[in-house]
């Protein structure tokens, strides 16, 4: 397995199970955004492994080629989800966890019956020529111009919906606001 | 500011909030000031319970186009000493941040319908509105973090809830604008519809709503859209 510190985020390769990946953890503990490369991963995860992931204070990016064979359970352990195909949604379950993954449409939608595939489960990406560096690019574009210290907060504010709900995220955007006026003028004190 | 800035009418028991403020519902310290003035006339007409729904829009080609940042930046300047004395968020901030989100906690369904610009703290007026009616000339988008900061008054919560983690995490962390048809695909619109034809739509929405005889909240809010449609195309 590879770990791979990128300048605004964390890249895992040729990584066969989570399992792995949970072991390594303390290799992690900087980590704000974790891109995990799936292609050749088989979905086999202790329940240790999917406690620690929903938990973490990084926002974590699981991307394949093809999706399909992956297991809802394993899949929706992840915030997003980047694969060239969609995912079908008689394998995707109507549950809380997909309300807080795909929205609320998405998950009446599912709910209700009539789609081929889930709604908002997956963003597609065109990576024809090389998967791999197309989600290595779509991450990198998403969280490129930010500092580490405002992805941080950014990526708290997020994960915050994880650990406590809506209700979380609604504090964690006020705090973060001024976490992050403070360092602005602090940066602007500093020139 | 001019007086006529927000002007808020009634039709067939349905509130009609119109921002016309200047510069395109651009939102300086004066925008906030009448709006929070208009939304607290609002909150104090929804305690009547005598209304069935409510409509926001801008009166011009834009919804909003968002925060001024930089009387952002002033007023936040100001706040901070009091913040780093304190260690608290100042009043001032949840007082206007209750303006944004009582707005989901309303009884009767609230409708944001966008057209052109809606920006920022624009978007989060419409984000914390039951439903998102998108007009196909709009372009929407979070940039907040683009200068530095992050969608403060409801926008990242919001973003979750109606596009799931799955699209928040490329609207608030990249703050790219995006146009009505990439809305509609990510479900931040509930609907898109022509030029022109988003008002119609609302009271449209509203009606069957009211006409449903169940009580609305907003947890089902997108139910009672994929109800609207569905019932729609049977017909």
């Amino acid at each position: 397995m590879i770990i791979h510190n990128k300048n605004v985020f964390t890249e895992i390769k040729d990584c066969s199970t989570l399992n792995e990946l949970y072991d390594s953890r303390e290799q992690l503990n900087d980590a704000i955004v974790v891109l995990v490369h799936g292609n050749g991963m088989t979905d086999e995860i202790s329940a240790e492994a999917a406690e620690w992931l929903m938990k973490v204070p990084f926002a974590v990016v699981f991307a394949a080629e093809k999706i399909s064979g992956f297991s809802y359970e394993f899949l929706s352990l992840f915030d997003v989800r980047l694969s060239s195909e969609k995912y079908p949604a008689s394998a995707a379950k109507a549950d809380e966890r997909y309300r807080v993954l795909c929205g609320d449409t998405a998950y009446f939608a599912l709910c209700s019956g009539g789609c081929a595939d889930a709604p908002n489960f997956v963003t597609v990406i065109d990576g024809e020529e090389n998967f791999s560096d197309e989600a290595s690019i779509w991450t990198e574009k998403i969280c490129g111009g930010k500092t580490s210290a405002q992805l941080k907060v950014l990526v708290n504010c997020l994960t915050a919906v994880r650990r406590s709900g809506i209700d979380a995220v609604l504090s964690a955007e006020s705090e973060g606001f001024y976490e992050l006026m403070a360092q602005k003028t602090e940066d602007k004190s500093d020139e | 500011m001019n007086e006529q800035a927000f002007v808020i009418t009634e039709e067939n028991g349905i509130l009609i909030l119109t921002m016309q403020a200047e510069g395109n519902n651009l939102m300086t310290a004066s925008f906030f000031e009448g709006y929070e003035s208009a939304m607290a006339e609002i909150e104090k007409r929804a305690a009547e319970n005598s209304y069935r729904g409510m409509i926001i829009c801008g009166g011009g080609r834009h919804f909003s186009v968002g925060a001024d940042v930089e009387s952002l930046s002033e007023r936040s300047a100001r706040e901070l000493p009091e913040l780093r004395e304190t260690g608290r968020i100042p009043d001032g901030h949840f007082r206007q941040k209750h303006f944004f989100t009582f707005l989901n906690g309303l009884p009767f369904p609230v409708v944001s319908v966008v057209t052109g610009f809606c920006i920022g703290s624009g978007s989060e007026i419409a984000a914390n509105s039951h439903f998102r009616i998108v007009e196909k000339n709009a372009r929407i988008g979070q940039p907040e973090s683009t200068f530095g900061i992050l969608p403060a008054l409801g926008g990242i919560a919001r973003s979750i809830v109606h596009t799931g983690m799955q699209n928040a995490f490329e609207i608030v962390v990249s703050g790219e604008l995006f146009t009505a048809d990439k809305a509609a695909e990510i479900l931040w619109a509930n609907e898109l519809v022509g030029k022109k034809a988003g008002m119609a739509r609302a009271k449209q929405l509203i009606d069957f709503i009211s006409g449903s005889g169940e009580k609305f909240s907003a947890d089902k809010a997108a139910d009672f859209y994929r109800r609207f449609l569905e019932l729609e195309a049977a017909e």
